[in-house]
């Protein structure tokens, strides 16, 4: 369903493809996350994109920097004119669902759900999607990385057993058996696995491992209270997919993460 | 002859040997009431007291950083009208009030017309009264499908009567309308059960002589029907009033306070403080506050009750 385009390799031409492949209501052009909660970390790929960052190295809010002014406005461009008319509301089930049925054009989001795009039993574009690197910005693009790991409490009277079932759950045998049904795992081994090799897609396997080589955690605030400012920068960008002044709203934003930040960072 | 005795001479007989006993015996009463205000207290008083007392302290639920104790810091913070607590005080008084208001008005209409005979009334019944039977979790979900902007049926609905396309749930300015026709479909059956009760009981003789007095319908309902059922209503509407002040569950599944805050309610606000901000001192001191605004609410319909002709 590419009509003869290429995939894009900036955001402008991601902008432009989604703008020839917008056909509602059958089919959107470009999906992505909106709702409060989860709208900050698809964001932040525009953010890094172009050169701006969560704070600053002395702990100020810089998302209501040009370059966050600039992320947001080109965040809100895309999911108000060629995104589904849920954007707002939309959190990982809601843009995959859609992806799924075939009517999303394009979605940027987890390298592991390949696997579930590729399901017969599940997707209607088994077969028929690509992938592609996730577009730089003027700055360049950051590739994000987020990945579940494993802790041992300190207060845990069982250490011994907690530090025994992490060597068996990060074992490469295990690991083996989750990444080759799609959780992608840590390993390099695995990634040059001929077996998981020949079950993706070309395209897919060459953008996932060249990201997560370069990739960083960058997708959530690095500050103790990171959900309650994830939650306060969501506010600001659901409010500028409703229509109000995206400046005015990620000022009002960054004068909150300052008082949730002197309210819960230990003084430097 | 036997010794006379003295009317109301007469004293219980006690046997010395057995304190503990007689004094158990004594003291029965306590006894049997001692379950229930265990329960009482462990269920109901101690997490009352237990928020009040968090209230003052500024806790994330760490068992190594301990609460500090800020004294009355958290309910400055509320009374200066934090921001998200502005919100979400408008939030839950504009949804509590447009959905009891309707629901009352709505539900009373629906007790006066089940309360004739007519074919099919049992049935008419039993699906009128099917909203409130069912799980709000489910029917939260039910709901946020056919809201769906993409898919769901109302942009069927919309199509049909050529209307633009809407976002729906995902549109700051729709979301509560739709959250109230919600709220209004599952609870009116609640107010117009208890009102039905309330009608089913009232006597014959006033609605015979009005009859032979001449009375226009319009008249009867709103000189005699309305005011004796009237306790029956404020009583309905208090219920449904503490409810609707603490409604949680439909509004998490359903928009979980969204798009950005424009369906948090006051409970949403405390939940998302407490158990997503981690801030419980906080959180405590915004539950005392909502616990008098419901005490408000219901005062003020306490003063609606009278109930005489």
């Amino acid at each position: 369903m590419l009509r003869g385009l290429a995939p894009p390799r900036t955001l402008e031409e991601l902008e432009a493809a989604a703008r020839r492949l917008h056909s509602p209501p059958s089919v959107f052009g470009f999906v992505s996350r909106g709702r409060r909660t989860q709208a900050p970390y698809s964001w932040s790929h525009w953010l890094f994109a172009n050169g701006g960052s969560w704070a600053t190295p002395d702990g100020k809010p810089a998302i209501n920097a040009p370059a966050g002014i600039a992320a947001t406005e080109q965040y809100v461009r895309l999911l108000r004119n060629y995104g589904d008319p849920g954007a707002a509301d939309a959190g990982p089930a809601e843009v995959q669902t859609l992806f799924l049925q075939g009517r999303a054009a394009m979605i940027l989001d987890a390298v592991s759900w390949a696997g579930l795009f590729s399901d017969p039993a599940r997707s209607r574009v088994a077969g028929r999607w690509a992938a592609t690197l996730a577009p730089p910005g003027p700055a360049g693009a950051t590739y994000e990385l987020w990945a579940w790991s494993l802790a041992i409490s300190p207060f845990s009277d069982k250490q011994r057993a907690a530090w025994l079932f992490v060597q068996w759950a990060t074992s490469k045998e295990i690991q083996r058996t989750l990444h080759l049904r799609s959780f992608p795992m840590p390993r390099t081994s695995l990634w040059n696995d001929a077996e998981w090799k020949a079950m993706a897609e070309p395209g897919f396997y060459a953008a996932a491992l060249a990201q997560v080589q370069a990739a960083r955690p960058i997708g959530h605030p690095p500050f103790i209270a990171s959900p309650e400012i994830t939650d306060v920068v969501g506010i600001a960008i659901n409010n500028a997919l409703s229509g109000r002044n995206i400046r005015t709203e990620l000022d009002a934003a960054a004068g909150r993460m300052t008082e949730v930040i002197e309210r819960t960072e230990p003084r430097r | 002859m036997a010794r006379p005795q003295r009317l109301g001479a007469a004293r219980p007989w006690r046997s010395p040997a057995h304190g503990l006993g007689d004094w158990m015996d004594r003291h029965i009463i306590w006894f049997f009431i001692l379950p229930a205000a265990i329960f009482l207290l462990a269920v109901v008083a101690f997490p009352v007291v237990y928020t009040v007392w968090l209230s003052f302290f500024r806790w994330s639920g760490s068992a190594t950083a301990p609460a500090t104790w800020v004294g009355l810091a958290n309910y400055a913070d509320v009374l200066a009208l934090d921001p998200g607590f502005r919100n979400a005080l408008w939030v839950t008084i504009y949804f509590t009030g447009v959905s009891v208001t309707i629901e009352v008005i709505l539900g009373v209409g629906l007790a006066q017309l089940l309360n004739r005979e007519f074919i099919g009334k049992g049935l008419a019944r039993t699906l009128l009264l099917l909203p409130i039977a069912g799980t709000p979790v489910a029917l939260s979900l039910v709901w946020r499908n056919m809201y769906n902007p993409s898919s769901g049926i109302f942009v069927w609905f919309a199509d049909l009567l050529m209307l633009p396309p809407q976002r729906w749930i995902a549109d700051a300015n729709m979301v509560m309308p739709l959250l109230i026709l919600f709220d209004v479909w599952q609870w009116t059956p609640l107010i117009m059960l208890i009102t039905l009760a309330g009608l089913v009981s009232l006597p014959n003789d006033l609605y015979e002589a009005a009859q032979i007095d001449g009375a226009s319908p319009w008249q009867v309902f709103w000189r005699i029907t309305i005011p004796l059922v009237r306790p029956t209503i404020v009583a309905a509407a208090m219920l449904r009033l503490m409810d609707s002040l603490k409604t949680f569950d439909q509004i998490y599944v359903t928009t979980q306070g969204g798009p950005g805050i424009a369906s948090q309610t006051l409970n949403l606000y405390i939940f998302e403080q407490a158990f997503q901000y981690l801030n419980f001192g906080y959180a405590s001191a915004l539950l005392v506050v909502l616990f008098f605004v419901i005490l408000a609410g219901n005062l003020v319909l306490v003063t609606q009750r009278r109930g005489q002709l």
